[in-house]
């Protein structure tokens, strides 16, 4: 139990400093200029950077922080999670939600970057930003991670009911 | 549940304590408390083989049908 601890406090550390360094990241990038590696752009688009100002800018960051919200959910119940297990909380319908939770977000993580994707194109071209495109492009890895998460939370939960159903058989 | 738990009546005639049932059975006074308010889900037969051996009845004496 003391190993779960301390490797449970370490990953958390872990967890809540990717929760800082994210936005750290999206600041630094629009910081830098690199614009169409924050809005994960596809290459070869040119991109007018003397337009992104005022609302453009506004644009530019809502878009950009669209993925890495998303990665911050995720770092977020990661936390919770490894919270729980901190406490000594393994086996529990709390942990069950907290893991299910971690898969839809992870699920979520590509579903942002599809989205992004998706609507950045006529939102630069609204701000002739750049000249009109659209792109599209399939992300499922996370999906399929968080796809998986999920499945196990349930595999749990059933294993969770079975063990409190054994506890009551006197 | 429609099935009810009597051992705590059948205690009472034999003037026992739960806690006597519990160790002459060696059982957890916790689990057997759960199987007295009817919170058990189910009654393996050893336990039940225990319980009728050492308060001298039969297993009608500790469980009842009621229907809801």
């Amino acid at each position: 139990m003391n190993k779960l601890k301390t490797t449970s406090t370490r990953l958390q550390v872990l967890a809540l400093t990717f929760f800082i360094l994210t936005p750290c990241a999206v600041a630094l990038n629009a910081l830098t200029g690199a614009w169409a590696e924050l809005l994960n752009m596809p290459q070869g688009i040119p991109l007018n950077s003397q337009q992104i100002s005022g609302f453009g800018l506004l644009a530019v960051l809502a878009l950009g922080s669209i993925k890495p919200a998303a990665y911050m959910i995720a770092f977020l119940l990661l936390h919770k999670l490894l919270g729980l297990y901190k406490m000594g909380i393994i086996f529990t319908a709390k942990n069950v939600a907290a893991i299910r939770k971690i898969g839809w977000a992870l699920v979520s993580i590509d579903i942002a970057g599809m989205l992004q994707t998706l609507i950045t194109g006529p939102v630069l071209t609204f701000f002739s930003i750049t000249p009109g495109h659209i792109s599209a492009r399939l992300e499922v890895g996370f999906l399929i991670v968080g796809l998986f998460v999920v499945l196990i939370a349930y595999v749990m939960e059933m294993g969770r009911e079975l063990k409190e159903q054994d506890s009551l058989v006197i | 549940m429609a099935i009810i738990v009597n051992v705590d009546v059948v205690l009472a005639k034999r003037k026992m304590k739960l806690k006597d049932l519990a160790e002459a059975i060696d059982i957890t006074v916790q689990n057997l408390s759960i199987l007295k308010t009817g919170k058990a889900r189910a009654i393996r037969f050893s336990t039940l083989d225990a319980i009728c051996h050492h308060l001298e009845c039969q297993p009608g004496d500790i469980l009842e049908y009621r229907s809801d």
